[in-house]
């Protein structure tokens, strides 16, 4: 057998990075020339719909963000504001809940005592108390916090991906205008699995939606509590080990050469530098030990909490550190939920639900997550964004739950780029609507691509070739540092 | 900012083409200021500066109170808004410069749009005298008809500059240069760009593009080509040798010989038999047809081939799959919907099986009405539903033109307004639906009719606009009369612009991997084709044949364009766009699937359908394959190709490298690799045939020494061969047809 050195494959790589990259594929096609603002009808569409806003392409422009990456913690089912980000001491009690505020570290701001380790840090937190959807179902008032855009219709219980609902979810935006970007592992990840209804229907919201498929973050699906935990899609298969995948790589260097000539066209560039990131990737320590829990120190592991949103956190944690722009963790769904309030959605006994499995588990992964960043010097260039879908009603109802609440809501930033120990926007007295600093779901996407370096403007396409700006919204600059 | 002078910079070096700007289009502003008219003076500032764009004032609801219609397609509203709304604050004739208007234009106070004039600049200088007028609307006599731009194509050389001229055309036959004013665009700016002014540069690279202008919502196209630079004696020979068989060659190589790019060498029988297998039947060929098709003698065995494959089954598999894309057969998860998805799908196979002519094919879906079980096309009526889809999905599937904008506003590049857009609207205003069952949006079962009547209301004028096709006459329809009838008459009229353009460029881009108009979706005149007569011959060849899809792709497959290698030589690199060579594309999702579970012998199942059901053959957009979606099968949530993507994604990468799915089909005990392990023959014969199989090809030389030693090397031969399938089911030469 004729082994060709991997650095030979390397130079093969290098001739072909020199050749001008002509798209060929359909698809290629026409985002090349989306990017460029380039031939043909969309070319025109580029400059003609480009006008006045000084739309910077960031897929060929990108300009440096104030932050590296993210981590987006998102609460699944709508945490309740008063007993988490915004207590309302002085209202009744079927208004404030059973659950005190307490002091933080930064004089003036008060949260719910549940989070007595979020509060010591809370000088690298800024809260918008203010943000509303004023949608009260789960999967329309969710896509709305996750893309930035409004369901159509609101109020939609239940609903499902699929146009017009089909505007990508934030991390996808990330993943597309960072697809080129040289790293060996991809730029957005979700954990540990989709947001689904009850029914097992996923949300719109969570993937690429109009951008195509190769936008779609990756969906590690996995448990990350389990003792043999492993992210499957990033780990050789048992069947085919090290060594195996090594013969076939080599072969595959061999016999991938015949169509050498027509890749002077450039035809298959984005195709060889796919496959290569993915073989790279693939026998790469790197991808291997970011996704092993196992070398995470026992105490370490501990911090974070032996529950899945812990675990996944610090999955999350490790992956930032191996080069991941954006890692999404979601709220995990345990069977042994009670089926009348799952994860947040607290419709009934919440006060319970809230001390025994919401917040201490956050409070816990939240905050280790904070004080590992510091430690490791990556909080200023990290934004850690944690937020629902919505709110909970102020009341009570019957079953000592409360409802779905669209109305007002808090979200909380911190990390880089953020004024720590800021307050953005206020609640009335029973935290059910804003009384100022009103912050919209687009504002909270805008200012998050903002300090990621992708300013608002930034445009994608759609289907048909039309302009779109990645945000409607505004940066919220108050709470900037 | 930056715009705004990047914009203007060039009025320095460009002295002389400044001067003339001012003389002829601001050159009003000299003469007495009382002729100033807002229509063909004052409108096209505000375009030209950007303020009616959709990201500013155009914007349905405006910006800051300030409300222009987009691109200034409306002028008495826009008249309005500047001259007279929020009680006239925009102007002060009192004081020109002090009028809010210009201090926002210049930025003398706070403006989000930025600095967009300067107060040098002749646009300012107009419209202050047009304030200074006190606003006059003008005499709105003279109304502009047409835009031309000069030269309308020319020949350069590498690295050259042409200065272009618009010229706008009026009512009372005045004309007026307006290149300053014109927005400007080229088509591939790497071939070459334009300037905001009109002046063109070309690129070191060979090829055409088209340079679009857009003035007061008329457009006009120039086209450049720039041959190559030094063609050789070599070169001219291969233009001229090349070989006619039929029209679509005639057309290609006259477009070659004016670009001097020389055509690609007419590929090998291999090749050619997977090409085009691939492409009519969707599946690799068998190793039997290979080794028969390779053996065959007879001078004509291409042509036998592209007509066996259209009589085969395949075929109609591979073009039903395509049309239950375009026609969005979708269940979407409702199981009482599958009876429905599945009729439609086998009604569409029976089609293309028995070659229906294509007006036919369209009438009867367009026109379909009834219940799915008795009528399958009335599923189309079951997934595209209201208004706006029947429009969209109708002009963007059976006439290629994208009309959607013109729903809200007037078609940013094309001439199409809210009443074209509504006037096809009012064909379908009699359907209505009754019966079916479920509480979805989309219930199952349910019946499509025509009521007596329906019409139509302009969202804008609230009047009832009559049925009309696009450039057509109104259409009066009689009561209980199916409007949509009309439609399909005038869409297939043979001076129909649209209707058998659209398809050809349709099955063009399946073959050849870009439409001649390209997106193939978006005929329009400032989107032309790359050979523009090629399509309009190809047009009228499909007319005359009746509306024969077969005939169209026997003309397509058996041109000798369609025989051209697709290795690239040093002429002819960056040629893309004019069939020199064939372009390599990936397979389709469904299609490569299938190559594989041929290839490796292990099928794929897929749930509640037979055994050796094959991808392509799936219904509906359900299934769900992970493999599928990862390759760009299309939900079916458009009527646009494109959502078909053949984008290269980490995600295909790690899957197929990786993924268990993939993995089992190069392990699993009873696979091909395991056959071939068994099988008692020696190695080269073995490693010969799953050449054949995989790539249609015996292996080359060194190919074939080194799997030899590769097998040499390992003991146990099944993980061998597995080896040797996964690495040859991951190359490109696998995935892509060349």
């Amino acid at each position: 057998m004729m082994i060709v050195s991997s650095c030979d494959f390397g130079n093969t790589m290098q001739a072909l990075n020199d050749t001008p990259f002509v798209p060929q594929d359909r698809g290629t096609n026409r985002r090349g020339f989306l990017q460029t603002g380039g031939l043909g009808l969309l070319g025109v569409t580029g400059s003609v719909f480009a006008g006045p806003l000084n739309v910077v392409d960031a897929a060929v422009k990108g300009q440096p963000g104030r932050i590296k990456r993210c981590i987006l913690l998102f609460l699944l089912g709508g945490p309740s504001q008063h007993s988490t980000w915004d207590p309302k001491p002085d209202a009744a009690e079927e208004i404030r809940g059973a659950y005190k505020p307490i002091q933080t570290s930064v004089p003036g701001i008060q949260i719910s005592e549940l989070l007595p380790e979020t509060s010591k840090l809370m000088q690298h937190i800024a809260l918008l108390r203010a943000v509303t959807t004023g949608d009260h179902a789960h999967s329309s008032s969710g896509y709305a916090m996750l893309t930035g855009q409004p369901h159509q219709p609101t109020n939609r219980e239940g609903a499902n991906p699929g146009a017009p609902n089909d505007w990508p979810t934030f991390a996808a935006v990330v993943q597309f205008l960072r697809r080129q970007q040289p790293h060996i592992m991809p730029p957005a990840v979700r954990l540990p699995h989709h947001i689904f209804n009850t029914d097992q229907s996923v949300w719109p919201g969570q993937d690429s939606g109009f951008l195509g498929v190769p936008a779609d973050p990756w969906l590690f699906r996995c448990e990350p509590t389990s003792a043999d935990f492993q992210v499957p899609e990033f780990q050789l298969h048992r069947d085919v080990p090290d060594a195996r995948f090594g013969e076939r790589r080599k072969l595959l260097d061999h016999l991938d050469r015949r169509l050498f000539e027509m890749d002077r066209t450039g035809a298959f560039k984005s195709h060889t530098d796919i496959a290569h990131q993915a073989l790279n990737l693939l026998g790469s320590k790197t991808t291997v030990n970011a996704c092993n829990l196992a070398l995470e120190p026992a105490a370490s592991r501990d911090r974070y909490g032996s529950h899945p949103f812990g675990q996944s956190v610090l999955l999350g944690r490790r992956l930032l550190e191996a080069g991941v722009s954006v890692v999404q963790v979601n709220w995990f769904r345990s069977p042994d939920e009670p089926p009348a309030a799952p994860c947040w959605d607290s419709h009934a006994d919440e006060t319970r639900r809230l001390k025994e499995a919401l917040v201490p588990p956050l409070d816990q992964a939240y905050s280790a997550l904070l004080r590992d960043l510091i430690d490791r010097d990556m909080l200023q260039d990290t934004l850690v964004v944690c937020m629902g879908e919505f709110g909970r009603t102020p009341k009570f109802n019957a079953r000592g739950g409360r409802d779905h609440w669209g109305h007002c809501f808090s979200v909380a930033l911190a990390g880089g780029g953020v004024q720590g120990g800021s307050v953005h926007g206020s609640s009335d007295k029973h935290a059910a609507y804003p009384v100022s600093g009103v912050v919209r779901p687009h504002d909270v996407t805008a200012t998050m691509f903002d300090l990621l370096g992708h300013p608002p403007n930034t445009e994608i396409h759609d289907r048909l070739g039309r302009p779109l700006p990645v945000s409607r919204g505004r940066v919220i600059r108050e709470i900037l540092s | 900012m930056n715009n705004l002078v990047q914009r203007f910079s060039w009025i320095l070096p460009c002295v002389t083409i400044a001067i003339t700007m001012c003389v002829c289009t601001v050159g009003a502003a000299n003469e007495t200021a009382s002729r100033l008219d807002f229509t063909n003076d004052v409108a096209p500032i505000l375009t030209k500066l950007g303020c009616n764009a959709g990201g500013c004032h155009g914007k349905s609801t405006g910006r800051g109170g300030f409300k222009l219609s987009l691109f200034g397609f409306n002028a008495h509203e826009d008249f309005d808004s500047v001259s007279r709304a929020s009680r006239g604050r925009r102007i002060f004739p009192a004081s020109p410069d002090d009028s809010l208007l210009l201090k926002k234009a210049t930025m003398t106070v706070p403006h989000g749009g930025g600095r967009r004039l300067d107060r040098s600049d002749p646009e300012y200088r107009l419209l202050r005298d047009w304030i200074a007028a006190n606003m006059p609307w003008g005499t709105g006599a003279a109304r502009i008809e047409q835009l031309q731009i000069a030269p309308a194509e020319r020949q350069m050389k590498r690295a050259e500059k042409l200065q272009l001229t618009a010229t706008a055309i009026y009512s009372d036959g005045s004309h007026r240069d307006v290149t300053r004013l014109v927005r400007f665009s080229s088509g591939n700016p790497a071939v070459a760009e334009v300037g905001a002014n009109g002046l063109v540069q070309t690129k070191n690279r060979t090829g055409e593009t088209t340079i679009v202008g857009l003035y007061q919502g008329r457009t006009a196209v120039s086209r450049v080509i720039t041959p190559a630079a030094n063609a050789t004696a070599e070169v001219e020979r291969r233009l001229a040798e090349f070989d006619v068989a039929n029209l679509i060659d005639r057309h290609v190589i006259e477009k070659l010989k004016l670009l001097r790019v020389p055509p690609a060498a007419i590929v090998d029988d291999g090749t050619f038999l997977r090409r085009s297998t691939v492409q009519i039947a969707g599946r690799l060929p068998t190793l039997m047809e290979t080794q028969a098709f390779l053996d065959d003698q007879s001078s004509n065995k291409r042509e036998q081939l592209i007509e066996r494959l259209l009589a085969s089954e395949e075929y109609a598999d591979q073009f039903a799959q395509k049309w239950s894309d375009l026609l969005r057969n979708k269940r979407r998860g409702q199981k009482p919907r599958i009876p429905g998805t599945i009729a439609f799908h086998r009604w569409i196979r029976n089609a293309i099986a028995a070659n229906m002519p294509y007006d036919q094919f369209v009438r009867e879906i367009i026109t379909a009405t009834g219940n799915v079980t008795v009528n399958p096309p009335a599923q189309w009526y079951a997934e595209v539903r209201y208004l706006d889809r029947y429009v969209d999905d109708t002009a963007q599937v059976f006439l290629g033109i994208r009309i959607g904008c013109a729903r809200c506003h007037h078609h940013p590049f094309e001439k199409f307004s809210q009443d074209d857009y509504y006037g096809m609207a009012a064909f379908f205003a009699r359907i209505d639906r009754k019966g079916g069952a479920g509480v979805a949006e989309r219930r199952a079962d349910e019946t499509v009719f025509i009521k007596a009547a329906g019409e139509v209301l302009h969202p804008l004028t609230g009047k009832v606009v009559s049925p009309r096709g696009l450039d057509g006459e109104e259409l009066e329809i009689a009561p209980y009369e199916d409007p949509r009838q009309a439609l399909v008459d005038w869409m297939q009229e043979p001076d129909n612009p649209y209707f058998a353009r659209a398809f050809v460029n349709r099955m063009w881009a399946h073959f050849f991997g870009r439409g001649l108009v390209e997106p193939m979706d978006d005929l329009r005149a400032t989107n032309p084709a790359t050979i523009e007569p090629l399509l309009d011959e190809l047009a009228a060849e499909f007319i005359n044949s009746k509306f024969d899809m077969k005939h169209v792709i026997r003309l397509i497959c058996t041109s000798n364009t369609y025989q051209l290698s697709s290795q690239a030589q040093d002429e002819d690199l960056d040629e893309t766009e004019n069939h020199s060579r064939f372009y390599p594309q990936r397979m389709p999702a469904e299609v490569l699937l299938d190559a594989l579970d041929q290839t490796s012998a292990v099928v794929t199942r897929y749930k509640g359908l037979p055994v050796k059901t094959r991808a392509i053959q799936l219904p509906d957009e359900d299934y769900s394959n992970e493999f599928l979606r990862l390759f760009g099968r299309p939900k079916r949530e458009s009527a646009c190709e494109c959502e078909r993507t053949s984008q290269p994604s980490l995600a295909q990468s790690i899957f197929v490298m990786n993924n268990r799915f993939i993995l089992d089909k190069t392990t699993s005990k009873d696979n091909y690799a395991a056959a071939l392990a068994a099988d008692q023959r020696s190695d080269p014969e073995k490693l010969g045939e799953l050449f054949l199989t995989a790539f249609s090809r015996e292996p080359t030389p060194l190919e074939m020494r080194n799997a030899i030693e590769y097998l040499a090397s390992e003991t146990d031969k099944r993980k061998a061969y597995g080896n040797l399938l996964w690495a040859l089911m991951n190359t490109k030469e696998f995935m892509y047809i060349h």
